[in-house]
């Protein structure tokens, strides 16, 4: 078969799928029920070091594995400085979760192969977070 | 540029995106809809073996080149034709370079663009 033909057919494949994919969440998000309120009572605030993050797209990876991971109510997942620890930059992550259905523990184990550690983790009352930097110089 | 030239260019091209693999592929199977963001975290967090391969891939790629070339010269009668080492070795360098920046450019500036429209969009 002709290479260009083939290639214009993937392409076309490729933004069908893409396109049908969007038109489909658009219409989820336009239909979804507002979120149930946070008890702010089990609160807790957790920041965390996250080793081996290479890329732009890691951040935006990892910050999305917890927030798939249930009883996390707001995450910010990025880089900071550009101190280099075993060719990689460090990266930092702040979770707020509900104590009662998630743990910090789960939350690491929800991030590997990325190795993640406790700063520091205490309760709070608020589940706003300052967005981290996903961004690092060369 | 010639057929032979454009070839080994294409080669730079594909070696660019074998290694920037690591970072636009978890963006392709999320826009796709076949992995989530905990799936796709090992293909992020592998990227040195995405750069060796591309780079492995690129060297093999480059011998094959240099032999066929030779084989052509050699193949053409008296034997009198000697390959032109500086014209190859140039071409080599150009895709190299290719490789380079297409690589630089896909990772520092088409991931960062597209990461946070994919996710937001698309998961």
């Amino acid at each position: 078969m002709n290479k260009k033909l083939l290639l214009i057919i993937i392409l076309l494949v490729l933004v069908g799928v893409i396109g049908f994919r969007l038109a489909v969440k658009n219409n989820e998000s336009s239909n979804a029920v507002q979120k149930v309120a946070v008890d702010t009572k089990n609160l807790h605030h957790l920041a965390m070091k996250i080793d081996g993050m290479y890329c732009a797209s890691c951040p935006y990876n990892v910050e999305n594995a917890l927030k798939d991971t249930p009883g996390v109510v707001n995450v910010t997942v990025g880089f900071v400085g550009k101190e280099i620890i075993n060719g990689t930059v460090e990266g930092r992550g702040e979770v707020v979760y509900d104590a009662t259905k998630t743990n910090p523990d789960k939350m690491l184990q929800a991030i590997l192969p990325y190795k993640g550690a406790v700063v520091n983790d205490e309760a709070t009352t608020s589940t706003e977070l300052a967005p981290l930097s996903k961004t690092f110089g060369l | 540029m010639k057929n032979d030239d454009k070839t080994f260019f294409k080669i730079g091209v594909l070696g660019a995106f074998l290694a920037s693999l690591c970072c636009i592929g978890p963006l392709i199977l999320i826009a796709l809809g076949v992995g989530t963001a905990s799936s796709v975290l090992s293909i992020g967090y592998n990227k040195p073996y995405f750069l060796i391969g591309a780079l492995l891939f690129f060297i093999v790629a480059a011998v094959f080149y240099i032999r066929k070339k030779n084989k052509a010269v050699c193949d053409c009668g008296d034997g009198t034709q000697k390959l032109d080492k500086k014209k190859v070795a140039v071409q080599i360098f150009i895709a190299l370079c290719a490789m380079v920046v297409l690589y630089l450019l896909l990772t520092f500036v088409l991931v960062p663009f597209l990461a946070p429209l994919v996710y937001k969009y698309l998961y």
